[in-house]
């Protein structure tokens, strides 16, 4: 029934520095690169690239089974012997779960370079996140559920009670899944909204190749365990970070196409280090009243790659044009017997391609030129997901205000 | 640009983010359309007092035992309901209505009928007063009998009438009515006679104690018919000492302190000697007027005795010695159709030319008269042993209907000719409505008697759902132990429900408590929680008692009678919870009903209990 967001990863990935080109600070120089990025969620896609709800995830069945797993086994016993009484089963759906989860993410972050010479550049970045996320349940009565109603209730099964009981819990289903979920230790479904830094990066980037109109460079960094984790008894909250830390590295090509043109290319690979946190140990048959571990996990990692051409006029107005692509090997979990975790694993790998536009303004040419005193740049660029795997299907809008003193 | 500028300029992006607007989700539909059939819900139980019992078994399921197996228990329990549910619908919906229906018609039938009796009394009972004497008038116009003849018979049914007034006062019929003063009018000994009472001045209606609304007409019928009879007069009247006045004064005086009654009812040697002493007479004989005399209990003797001269049964006596014919004797002759006056035949032995006996054994045309006569005489009159006549069911008015003793051979008295002549005078349409009613009566009989039958197949199907029942429950594996005498007892009085709940019927229940204000005296045991919403009982029970239970339920016979496997030190110390589920079927409560026992920590004894009322 969980529903894992994963959005900071795409979110965040690519952009934290401006890695994907080359250019590096000159020596001495600072920049303060401060970038806004919200997303809207409620649609991801599955293991096969079709969209799907949101809370699909939350849209089960339910059936006289799971209904039975909360009783004594005696009496669940005695559940079963009425149902086949009366012609039912207990693999009968009462009723259907519907949701409607929707999401949405705004990233501030700050990130702080510096040019240590004319082609080394290190850097800083950290993301402030704020999210919310609302679900609502609802709960579509089939026929079964009436059925076995109208039996308890028939006078000959004398069960009037329990007729009336089982009535009012199929009417209120909803709210009987969440006092279940407020019994197993769950957070209630409903709004969630929380803020806090993400995962902190550091990173440095050499440019060590340039010659006539083709320069390259390679960035490399660790991103550090700093944002908040998915909280195990939230089933719709959103990570600010993945609890474990990376490492990664990338290459960039640019390539001057014309003074005014020209081309990125970039491939960055993330080794995501092992970490270890708690999760609810779900299983095939049963994902809510099941146990909180400590598991050890070892999240997949990541390859991305991307292209962009770069367009800027002399009086500083800058459009990009380009596309990305991602790809995240699955997940590991184990519990602290060793013990595999399979259905965390489920549905881990993940894929995403996006395309990129954007325009923007920049005075750094005619600073560099003499003809402004402050150097800057200021840049809206729109992320639209073409094809995703396992991903939410997450558009997103970014400011970006560069700074260089 | 330093540093503190952008910050500045952070800060204000930061508080962009502060615009941020929660996302809403779409409000999902919820359903609310799963239903309570309402069928047998709105049903209140605590509303008036009531008591009852409820029957049944508990079957204790075994540990692990299979649904599918519970389901066979499931199904049976079902059935064993919907049995007894069609069993009592049946009753309410088909036999009762008929039983009803019956009722109604019968009161119909007595309601047109008795309106009919009142219209068709008057004439009735003035054709029948005067029947004899217009029937021997007739036979004198038409020159069948001749004057003598006429007198002589006349006579002779004098002395009749006067004799049925002794055995009015003698019978029961009249003896047990006067004790409890049923008669609303003067009653009748024979409305035949009327005719003759009223030509000797016997009974009569201006008579202080004859008049209607008496409260005892015992005084009536000693007073003004058994003491003015000639029989009195000849046999008695002489014996009793002093002048006219004295006598009547004496007479008087008996009636009122019951020494009459005493003395004409009585037949023991004490009240021999009273009645000797009294009225001087050596030797009085009690002469029974019941015919069923030859083996009379004691009982039926002091109702049929009456100290009268009786001259024994003289076979050939002349017609003067009516006056000593004992009134039995002289009743009996009359009435007994058994007794032939053919013309060979000696049996009737009256007077030889008394009612035109002696005279009828020679002419066909006087015997068919005689025999009209003694029919009618006898269909009116005769009082077969303690039954009533039916001259009294016709002709004494009584206040109670169910007071009339059962007359014998209705058919047979009402198909005598003369009598059919009687009972058709007047007779209209209400005739018609008393047929087509009669015939409604007789219809809804034999469709009870279907009904009957019918409600018989339905017990026995219900006998063979319960034996189902208790053959699932006990199949091995399913249970592992079986309560075949399951009792709960509800009470319901001043406000308190009482419960009682025993699964053996040796010993005391396993629980005994109450629910209702003030109930249990704080003794938090026996306190019932009771649903009045759902009608269900909840209570408490102590499983060391279920054992005591178990016990018994072990040496009570074979499995199938009941049996117990579990575990008793499970029970020790450990503590029951027992819930009931009160219904209905049919209008009848069932129960229905779980008993939980956790002896240990996650482990379960479940029991299922089925009961209802029979």
């Amino acid at each position: 029934m969980r529903y894992r967001f994963a959005a900071s990863f795409w979110i965040i990935a690519g952009f934290a520095l401006g890695a994907e080109s080359t250019k590096v600070l000159p020596k001495g120089v600072r920049n303060i690169n401060l970038k806004s990025v919200g997303v809207s969620l409620s649609e991801k896609t599955n293991s096969v690239g079709q969209p799907m709800e949101l809370g699909a995830a939350l849209e089960k069945d339910l059936t006289f089974q799971q209904i039975m797993s909360g009783e004594s086994e005696g009496r669940a016993k005695e559940i079963e012997a009425f149902l086949i009484a009366n012609g039912m089963s207990a693999d009968d759906v009462a009723g259907t779960f519907t949701a409607d989860l929707r999401g949405k993410l705004q990233v501030n972050a700050a990130i702080v370079s510096y040019g240590l010479n004319d082609t080394f550049t290190v850097a800083v970045a950290a993301p402030y996140y704020r999210a919310a996320t609302d679900v609502s349940v609802g709960f579509v009565q089939k026929p079964a559920g009436q059925k076995f109603v109208t039996h308890l209730a028939d006078p000959h099964h004398n069960q009037a009670a329990s007729a009336a009981d089982a009535a009012w819990k199929f009417n209120h289903a909803a709210e009987g899944l969440n006092n279940k979920l407020e019994k197993l230790g769950y957070a209630r479904l409903g709004a969630w909204e929380a803020s806090g830094w993400g995962d902190l990066t550091v990173a440095s980037k050499k440019r060590f190749y340039q010659v006539g109109a083709i320069s390259s460079a390679w960035t490399s960094g660790v991103v550090a365990p700093t944002g908040r984790v998915d909280d195990p008894n939230i089933l719709t909250d959103v990570a600010f970070g993945d609890g474990q830390w990376d490492v990664f590295g990338q290459i960039a090509v640019d390539e001057q196409l014309n003074p005014r043109l020209f081309l990125n290319q970039y491939a960055k690979v993330t080794v995501q280090l092992a970490g270890q946190r708690n999760v609810r140990a779900v299983t095939s048959s049963e994902q809510l009243d099941v146990p909180t571990k400590r598991a050890d996990f070892d999240l997949g990692d990541k390859v991305e790659w991307g292209t962009s051409l770069n367009y800027e006029t002399a009086w500083g107005l800058t459009a990009i044009f380009g596309g990305n692509a991602s790809h995240k090997q699955a997940d590991v979990y184990r519990d602290t017997s060793g013990e595999r975790l399979a259905v965390l694993e489920q549905d881990t790998e993940q894929t995403a391609t996006q395309v990129e536009m954007g325009c923007g303004y920049s005075t750094v040419g005619m600073y560099q030129r003499g003809k402004t005193p402050v150097p800057f740049e200021v840049k809206g660029t729109w992320l639209r997901q073409i094809q995703s795997q396992n991903s939410p299907i997450a558009h997103a809008a970014i400011v970006d205000l560069n700074l260089f003193f | 640009m330093n540093f503190r500028n952008t910050f500045r300029i952070f800060i204000v992006m930061t508080a962009v983010g502060c615009g941020f607007v929660a996302p809403q989700a779409i409000e999902q539909n919820h359903d609310q359309n799963v239903a309570v059939p309402a069928n047998e819900q709105e049903w209140t139980l605590l509303r008036t007092p009531f008591s009852t019992t409820l029957r049944g078994s508990t079957v204790f399921w075994a540990h692990d035992s299979a649904p599918e197996d519970m389901a066979v228990v499931v199904n049976a329990s079902r059935n064993i309901r919907a049995a007894k549910g069609a069993t009592v619908r049946w009753q309410q919906e088909t036999l009762l209505p008929l039983q009803q229906q019956l009722l109604g018609v019968s009161a119909k039938i007595a309601e047109v009928q008795a309106n009919e009796n009142i219209r068709l009394s008057s004439v009735r009972r003035e054709m029948t007063a005067n029947w004899v004497e217009m029937r021997l008038k007739q036979a004198l116009d038409a020159g069948v009998i001749v004057q003598s003849e006429f007198d002589d018979a006349m006579s002779v049914f004098s002395r009749y009438c006067e004799a049925k007034i002794w055995e009015f006062a003698a019978s029961r019929a009249g003896a047990d009515r006067f004790t409890i003063a049923q008669w609303s009018e003067r009653p009748t000994p024979s409305q035949v006679c009327e005719g003759v009472y009223r030509r000797l001045g016997l009974l009569l209606p201006e008579a202080n104690s004859c008049r209607d609304g008496q409260s005892n007409f015992m005084a009536c019928i000693m007073n003004e018919g058994v003491a003015k009879t000639s029989l009195f007069r000849g046999n008695y009247e002489n014996r009793i000492a002093g002048d006219v006045r004295s006598k009547a004064e004496l007479l008087s005086s008996w009636i009122d302190s019951g020494t009459w009654s005493y003395l004409l009812q009585a037949s023991n040697p004490e009240r021999t000697k009273v009645a000797t002493s009294l009225l001087k007479q050596t030797q009085p004989k009690p002469a029974l007027f019941c015919r069923d005399f030859n083996t009379p209990s004691e009982n039926l003797q002091t109702y049929c005795s009456i100290f009268v001269p009786d001259s024994g049964e003289p076979t050939d006596l002349p017609n003067s010695a009516l006056d000593k014919m004992s009134p039995r004797f002289l009743i009996s002759q009359l009435e007994d159709l058994s007794l032939s006056i053919g013309a060979n035949e000696g049996g009737l032995a009256i007077a030889e030319h008394a009612l035109l006996i002696a005279a009828a054994r020679q002419d066909e045309s006087k015997r068919i008269l005689v025999k009209e006569i003694r029919e009618l005489i006898s269909a009116f009159g005769k009082r077969d042993s303690l039954a009533a006549s039916m001259s009294d069911v016709l002709f004494n008015p009584v206040r109670e209907v169910s007071a009339l003793g059962v007359v014998k051979g209705v058919e047979l008295r009402l198909a005598v000719p003369s009598v059919a002549d009687i009972m058709r005078a007047g007779a209209g349409d209400e005739q018609k409505v008393l047929a087509d009613l009669r015939l409604s009566q007789v219809e809804l009989r034999a469709k009870i008697e279907s009904a009957k039958s019918k409600l018989a197949e339905f017990d026995l199907a219900w006998t063979s759902a319960l034996q189902a029942g208790a053959e699932a429950a006990t199949k091995e594996g399913v249970s592992q132990a079986f309560a075949p005498k399951t009792e709960l007892s509800l009470e319901f009085d001043g406000g308190i429900l009482a419960v009682k709940w025993a699964i053996s019927d040796k010993g005391d229940p396993i629980f005994s408590g109450c629910a209702g204000e003030g109930c249990g005296d704080g003794i938090a045991s026996s306190v019932v929680e009771y649903d009045e919403v759902n009608h269900t009982l909840n209570f408490a029970i102590d499983a060391s008692r279920l054992e005591a239970s178990l016990v018994s339920l072990t040496t009570s016979g074979p499995r199938t009678d009941g049996f117990s496997l579990i575990r008793r030190e499970l029970l020790e110390a450990a503590a029951g919870d027992v819930t009931i589920q009160l219904g209905r079927v049919s209008n009848e409560i069932i129960a229905g009903g779980t008993l939980v026992i956790e002896p240990e920590a996650g482990q379960e004894i479940r029991a299922s209990m089925s009961l209802m009322q029979y």
